[in-house]
């Protein structure tokens, strides 16, 4: 990369920072306008009960939790590209790990609260806090999504800090830029500086891994250790696991597909990029189409009493027309569209993203819902119809990640730059070097 | 004649009249009420019934308990509790079903049912009863009555109990003294990755703040 490439890099990195032009406002109040909207049916169901819900007495697990294993799946797909692509040294990574670890941290904040939402009663959360039982999956996954987010927010803060100084060189003198300057830790580009960074980075990067695997299984024995019919499933914690693997690259893809469009970065987040992003997607795609196989062949073979009613309201049943879909259109279609050679490769990959992660819903939905309505006693089967109240939250909460997303990059660079300059072998480019750059970006 | 036969006809419907609807003329109705006294709601299965002709002094019926325990002789048996029903006229009740309780404390003071007796010959029956934990506890007889010569009553004892039933140990399988561990494991585990994500935070911020260029105060490279 050339000193011109370098620059240009540089100044569509750093472009976000402080800008706030129209159309940034009309997406934080349209964005805004949905969470609030979400809040507000929170608020209401707090207030009265939630009975305001389409929870009840058989199908007591909806859209929140639904929703909770959705999003923390995609968390887990964000991370775990960045992990990946830092661990094997992939050069093309460098302007994508940012938009995957941002939304990573995003969409896990966003999922984490869903169990409290799903509670009724968030103040009684505190009760697992200080009463909690080593034997209940609802501690353990208390305990692994909270340390799976402390590793996030430091897998994001670490490859930071060298972009956190570049931004602080690029401002004058003022609060912000001592605020930029306690959190770069006075980050300057030594020798030293560099080796400690690589150190973190790639323990968090290790780390990451399994942590993110952890978190999915445990949302996964959620439902394998309960006796229930389609739940109790030993293959559950890796079919969850490369679900959200799948849902995560896809979200990916969208996220990037977006930022590319929106900040301009078309010169460096090429249609190269979608077709490796879509080379996973396949990858994982196949990878999830075969467990799922295994999962329903050894389940239908044996036609188990508690199993059986499920399978049938699933294949043939109520729950059909949902199954299907999913998997033809949400599953099926989307990689052959991206495995497929030919043009549109962009196109192509961001529709793929789009059904992948409509199909993964349902089958979140396929997963929580009939295990849940099939009757445990000899009595009929549950219903489940959403009210408006969990359908405005899931909008809000869907909304509030790409506000997180854009309020975020309003602060920090959209690309790391370090990064680039570290798969460029350009690591001690002089920072004042870089003043003349950033002042011809605008920093609005 | 015919003001005969008519008589005769008239008075024939009268008396078939009173035959008829005899019991359920005003005078002589006998009302439907609970056999049981009121107190006696405790139980489920309130019985409804033809009630004897209302009594005038009920202290003049009420039927006598007394409640006492003893230790058996092979003390882990527990305790005979014993109730002795006696008449208003000093004799013992035979064959009266009595009903023991105890008063246990579960969501508020119930009355929890501990077992069926029926008296003997001498109006006494008798539970052999292991408190389930040491220490105090209330326990209520009751005798629900019998037609109309005797009418409900209750005797009253709190047993001060020393010995108890041993508290169930629930059966365990040799995976339980594994699976006890696991938590331990578990945290253990949790802990060294708090510790490493900890770690990888710290040291680098050591290592960065460390390795940074001496600075002024206005955050320039000296």
């Amino acid at each position: 990369m050339d000193r011109r490439t370098h620059d240009r890099y540089l100044e569509r990195a750093m472009w976000s920072i402080g800008r706030g032009d129209r159309n940034f406002w009309i997406a934080v109040v349209g964005l805004g306008t949905l969470v609030a909207a979400g809040i507000y049916a929170w608020i209401y169901q707090i207030q009265r009960g939630l009975w305001v819900t389409g929870l009840n007495q058989k199908v007591s697990w909806g859209f929140y939790i639904i929703n909770c294993v959705f999003f923390i799946g995609i968390s887990y797909g964000g991370a775990m590209t960045s992990a990946i692509l830092r661990l094997t040294n992939a050069k093309w990574r460098a302007p994508l790990t940012r938009l995957a670890e941002t939304t990573a941290v995003a969409a896990l904040l966003v999922g984490a609260v869903y169990p409290i939402v799903d509670m009724g009663r968030p103040d009684r959360f505190l009760f697992i806090l200080l009463y909690p039982q080593a034997g209940s999956p609802v501690v353990w996954d208390v305990v692994a999504i909270s340390t799976y987010m402390l590793a996030s927010l430091v897998f994001l803060y670490l490859p930071l800090i060298p972009d956190l100084a570049i931004t602080r060189d690029s401002l004058g003198a003022g609060w912000l830029r001592r605020i930029y300057n306690v959190l770069s830790l006075g980050w300057k580009g030594t020798p030293g500086q560099e080796r400690s960074l690589a150190r973190g980075i790639g323990i968090m990067a290790v780390l990451i891994i399994p942590l993110a695997v952890s978190v999915h299984s445990v949302l996964a024995w959620l439902f394998a250790v309960t006796a229930r019919g389609g739940w109790h499933s030993t293959i559950f914690a890796p079919l969850f696991v490369l679900a959200a693997m799948l849902s995560g690259v896809a979200a990916v893809i969208l996220v990037v597909a977006a930022f590319r469009k929106v900040y301009g970065l078309h010169e460096f987040i090429t249609a190269k990029h979608f077709r490796y992003l879509s080379y996973l997607l396949v990858a994982l795609g196949i990878g999830y189409l075969y467990f799922m196989v295994s999962e329903y062949l050894t389940e239908g073979y044996l036609l188990e009493e508690s199993t059986t009613p499920v399978l049938e309201a699933i294949f043939i049943g109520s729950y059909a027309p949902a199954f299907w879909s999913f998997t033809i259109i949400g599953l099926i279609f989307p990689l052959c569209l991206v495995a497929l050679p030919g043009r549109f490769a962009i196109a192509r990959a961001c529709t793929a993203s789009g059904l992948v992660i409509a199909g993964m819903w349902l089958k979140r939905f396929l997963i929580v819902v009939p295990g849940m309505a099939e009757p445990v006693m000899p009595w009929d089967w549950g219903r489940y119809s959403p009210t408006w109240v969990e359908v405005t939250i899931t909008i809000g909460s869907a909304a509030a990640i790409p506000l997180i997303l854009i309020i975020f990059f309003r602060f920090f660079p959209v690309m790391s730059v370090h990064e680039m300059e570290e798969v460029e072998g350009a690591v001690e480019t002089p920072r004042a070097a870089l003043r003349p750059a950033l002042a011809e970006g605008g920093n609005g | 004649m015919k003001k005969l036969v008519c008589a005769i006809v008239a008075l024939g419907i009268i008396g078939l009249s009173v035959v008829v609807a005899g019991p359920f003329a005003a005078g002589t109705r006998t009302p439907r009420v609970a056999t049981q006294p009121a107190d006696a709601g405790h139980d489920h299965g309130t019985v409804v019934g033809l009630a004897p002709a209302p009594i005038t002094d009920p202290a003049a019926t009420a039927a006598r308990l007394v409640v006492t325990a003893q230790p058996f002789e092979k003390t882990e048996r527990g305790y005979a509790l014993q109730v002795n029903i006696v008449a208003p006229d000093g004799k013992p009740v035979a064959d009266a079903q009595v009903k023991f309780y105890e008063l246990v404390d579960l969501f508020g003071t119930r009355e929890m049912l501990l077992a069926a007796a029926t008296t003997d010959g001498r109006g006494a029956a008798s539970y052999g009863y292991l408190p389930a934990h040491p220490g105090s506890h209330p326990l209520i007889v009751r005798f629900t009555g019998r037609d109309r010569t005797l009418t409900a009553g209750e005797g009253r004892l709190t047993l001060e109990a020393t010995v108890s039933a041993e508290r169930p140990a629930p059966e365990r399988s040799g995976f339980a003294a594994f699976s006890d561990k696991v938590p331990y494991a578990a945290g253990a585990l949790v802990l060294t990755v708090w510790g490493l994500i900890a770690f990888a935070l710290i040291a680098t911020a050591r290592g960065v703040i460390g390795a940074a260029p001496r600075t002024s105060t206005k955050g320039e490279t000296a």
